[in-house]
């Protein structure tokens, strides 16, 4: 998959999850795990695309599912690592 | 065919007797392992580890105190512990002590924590300090323990104690969801759960450079031989950090650490598992340890498999093996090793749940219990040593599900004895099987109704075809929807509900609530908060959805395919 490099990391994840359960649209700060429209096995999928997408790795300090929970704090994780990593 | 020829070809399928040393129990072949292997590693849990001698002895002071308590025989004691090293010590002191062990969760809610205890008149809790302040269990209850390893209560002796169990006390009492609104306890006896570990030995066999991973949360049964099989033939176990089971993160960094070569998936987790992994060729490179994965827990697909070969077998030459079986007859009775061939993999259609283990029938029976031929679809029914005991205090529902077999004795047998081994450890047949011929009431009369739809198919192989009943499996967790749909129906706002669930994506599966309330003012959140005092978590509906009536069926009942597809009403705009 290529990814813009120019689109907010926001517009990426949020087209993944709507992919992923067939949603019309999705507001950026809905909890998608809250809510329940998806589950934990859901939390590794999104974990694999964001590692394909932004070439980043989720490693064991990652793993607080708050890191996840809305579009938008998912793309605060991405910048983070993304800036961590100096890329 | 005949019905001769009929019987003949069954009876060639189930044709599994094998010795096992059934005069053991569970807790003596690990003592004997003991004495083999005192200074090896037993168990691992983050940087900490027990040898075999440190693990029985912790075990054995525990022990003594239970029995002091009174534990006894079939007599059950709860415990309610994180993974850990503590764990593994206070099951093993449970059995020593005579018991049998109920693990509970430590995630349920109190009201079902204390209801388990009840049930199953358990005089003890087993717990971890940290955990205590999350229950209040009333001490004329249950007497609650906490048996951290640095704590206070490893002050009695610790050598062997005096045996005082029969192959056939309860090892285990495992709950699993029932359909009538509370869960059913199953009693496991010793004897079952040693024929199974010694088939699983003799087929897959390990030895003292292997480690298991101890992943599966152990209030499920398939936790059961990741908790006891390591600890007969010299081989480890390492306990898997909590919550880890549900990161790949953690799973791939505890099998480089402690060089796990046995582990088991469900096959929902194994796919998006393999999934993450497929990006990193040095996450697989971290799982080169790993020789050999059990599938079991719901179906397993043609899909999964190539998943697995191309990720794992390539790379590693990891093998897999599917594997099937009700809590009622002792975590697993059949076994299907998943062909690493490509091309094959890409001929078939459909993975087979595959043949009986040792000393194991399988019986696929019409509608009039009738023995049905080769490729026609039926109820299976399981026999044989790995049938429980039944259902803790529910005769009825026992006598239900647990149905004596056929009095004609058709197709009993005895297991022939292994010639290649000495008298030794070729020990004599039990009584129960002696007893067949005899017509008494003996554990191998029994058969178990699973209520799962198979098919034999030519080679003597079993095709798994789903369930007759609202049993589902969620990511392998048994969930009775009627269970759900009771507890959710004495809400005082519901006036009536049903519970379904959806498949949203390969592997986004979620319980779905709908409700008809008394009053408008109900809440989803409310609904929630409301289970999740009752119910464990996994099975409180992820959503709901509120409505004026139900659709019918023409008979009047609720028509569940009717029901409106939730995913619409997410009215989620920005």
């Amino acid at each position: 998959m290529r990814i813009d490099t120019i689109s907010r990391p926001q517009d990426t994840i949020r087209q993944f999850i709507l992919d992923s359960v067939n949603l019309p649209d999705l507001d950026d700060d809905f909890d998608i795990f809250e809510t329940g429209i998806v589950n934990s096995l859901f939390a590794i999928e999104l974990m694999t695309f964001l590692e394909k997408a932004f070439n980043i790795k989720v490693t064991m300090d990652d793993l607080d599912m708050a890191n996840f929970k809305t579009v938008n704090t998912t793309a605060q994780f991405v910048l983070n690592k993304q800036g961590a990593s100096g890329v | 065919m005949t019905d001769i020829s009929l019987e003949e070809t069954i009876r060639s399928f189930n044709n599994t007797g094998y010795p096992f040393p059934e005069d053991k129990t569970i807790h003596s072949l690990f003592e004997e392992q003991v004495e083999r292997t005192p200074h090896h590693i037993a168990a691992m849990f983050r940087g900490a580890s027990l040898t075999y001698r440190e693990l029985n002895e912790k075990a054995n002071s525990l022990a003594y105190l239970l029995r002091e308590k009174g534990v006894r025989p079939d007599v059950i004691v709860g415990i309610l512990l994180e993974r850990s090293l503590e764990m593994i010590v206070g099951i093993f002191a449970i059995l020593k002590a005579g018991g049998a062990y109920l693990p509970i969760s430590p995630a349920y809610p109190v009201q079902r924590v204390q209801h388990l205890l009840r049930e199953s008149a358990a005089p003890i809790l087993l717990t971890q300090t940290q955990l205590i302040s999350r229950f209040s269990i009333d001490p004329d209850e249950a007497e609650v323990i906490p048996i951290d390893l640095n704590g206070p209560v490893y002050t009695y002796p610790t050598l062997n104690l005096q045996p005082v169990n029969s192959p056939h006390d309860l090892v285990y009492v495992i709950y699993t969801s029932g359909s009538t609104g509370k869960p059913k306890g199953v009693g496991v006896e010793h004897y079952s759960l040693v024929n199974r570990l010694n088939w699983m030995q003799r087929k897959y066999p390990i030895s003292l450079t292997d480690t298991i991973l101890q992943k599966t949360p152990y209030f499920f049964d398939v936790s059961v031989w990741e908790m006891f099989w390591w600890s007969i033939v010299g081989a480890r176990v390492s306990f898997l950090i909590p919550g880890g089971e549900r990161f790949p993160q953690a799973i791939i960094e505890t099998v480089q650490t402690h060089s796990v070569t046995v582990m088991h998936f469900v096959p929902s987790m194994m796919s998006v598992f393999l999934e993450y992994l497929r990006n990193s060729q040095s996450d697989i490179q971290r799982m080169s340890t790993l020789r050999q994965v059990f599938a079991s827990g719901e179906k397993l697909t043609v899909a999964n498999v190539r998943a697995f070969y191309d990720v794992l077998f390539i790379q590693n030459k990891t093998q897999l093996a599917n594997l099937y079986g009700p809590t009622e007859a002792t975590v697993d009775v059949t076994y299907y090793d998943c062909p690493m061939d490509d091309s094959l993999l890409h001929t078939i259609d459909k993975i087979p749940i595959g043949k009986p283990i040792d000393n194991t029938q399988m019986y696929i029976l019409g509608e009039n219990g009738e023995l049905l031929p080769v490729g026609e679809t039926g109820e299976l029914y399981i026999g044989g040593v790995g049938v429980a005991r039944g259902y803790l205090n529910n005769p009825q529902l026992t006598s239900e599900r647990f149905i004596l077999f056929n009095p004609q004795g058709l197709f009993l047998q005895k297991p022939p004895l292994d010639p290649a081994k000495t008298p030794d450890n070729n020990p004599p047949l039990t009584e129960s099987f002696k007893g067949v011929q005899g017509g008494v009431f003996q554990k191998a009369h029994l058969l178990y109704k699973t209520g799962d739809l198979a098919r034999w198919l030519d080679n003597g192989n079993i095709e798994y075809l789903g369930r007759q009943d609202f049993q589902v499996k969620i990511h392998g967790l048994r969930i009775e929807l009627g269970e759900i749909e009771s507890v959710l129906s004495r809400h005082p706002l519901v006036r009536d509900c049903a519970v379904i669930v959806k498949q949203f994506s390969q592997n986004i599966t979620l319980i779905v609530g709908y409700i008809v309330p008394k009053a408008e003012n109900v809440s989803s959140g409310e609904l929630k908060e409301y289970l999740k005092n009752l119910l464990p978590e996994y099975m409180v509906p992820n959503m709901f959805v509120i409505m004026e009536n139900f659709p019918l069926t023409p008979s009047g009942k609720v028509d569940r395919n009717a029901l409106p597809d939730p995913s619409g009403l997410f009215g989620t705009k920005k």
